[in-house]
């Protein structure tokens, strides 16, 4: 509706939420092009028995001054407090959408192709191996 | 299929998203290099069914637990 896509998406995307991705320190299939959880979230709202915290509502990319204390939310895995509220970033839905599926003869080879294509810094949205049992 | 024997052989899915012309360049690349091991593109179909079998593990998985 808006021609927007945040791009995370994890394998338990359709049952999963946005504070539970927050929660686990999430990653998704398409983190080369969107990043992981921690590169999406902006800002937490995140209360704890000690009161509520969240980050001052700053836009800008990134800050020099001081530890990013989302850092210490993500991956908490529910034992510090609970997320009420998140900023996460967003992208323009994209252009074109390549599938492809490549077989190999064996895994070793496999593994080979993989290993050039993270030399050569050529990072698909996506690309996995997968054997064949 | 010559020269891949089904118990050994394995499959790189792949998903490339962005602007046209360089998601068309990346993805010719990709094939380029996956022909010095010996890699054989299966095409667009074969790749979006490596992805529905991702979110059918998660149930799986949730299913397990």
């Amino acid at each position: 509706m808006y021609g927007v896509v945040s791009g995370h998406e994890p394998d338990s995307m359709e049952f999963s939420t946005l504070g539970g991705w927050i929660s686990t320190r999430a990653s998704g299939m398409k983190k080369n092009t969107y990043g992981n959880i921690e590169d999406i979230v902006k800002s937490i709202t995140f209360v704890t028995p000690k009161g509520t915290f969240k980050k001052l509502e700053n836009y800008w990319p990134r800050i020099s001054a001081g530890p990013d204390m989302n850092q210490i939310i993500l991956g908490h895995e529910g034992n510090l407090g609970v997320i009420t509220e998140a900023i996460i970033k967003v992208r323009k839905v994209p252009e074109a959408q390549e599938y492809n599926a490549i077989l190999f003869p064996n895994f070793e080879l496999g593994s080979k192709f993989m290993e050039e294509m993270a030399q050569q810094k050529l990072y698909p949205s996506s690309l996995r191996l997968v054997d064949n049992i | 299929m010559k020269g891949f024997k089904p118990e050994e052989m394995v499959a790189a899915s792949t998903l490339i998203e962005g602007p046209k012309d360089i998601v068309d360049m990346q993805m010719k690349q990709l094939i380029k290099i996956s022909k010095k091991y010996g890699g054989m593109a299966a095409g667009r179909e074969n790749g979006i069914k490596g992805y529905q079998l991702t979110y059918m593990i998660a149930y799986i998985r949730d299913f397990c637990l």
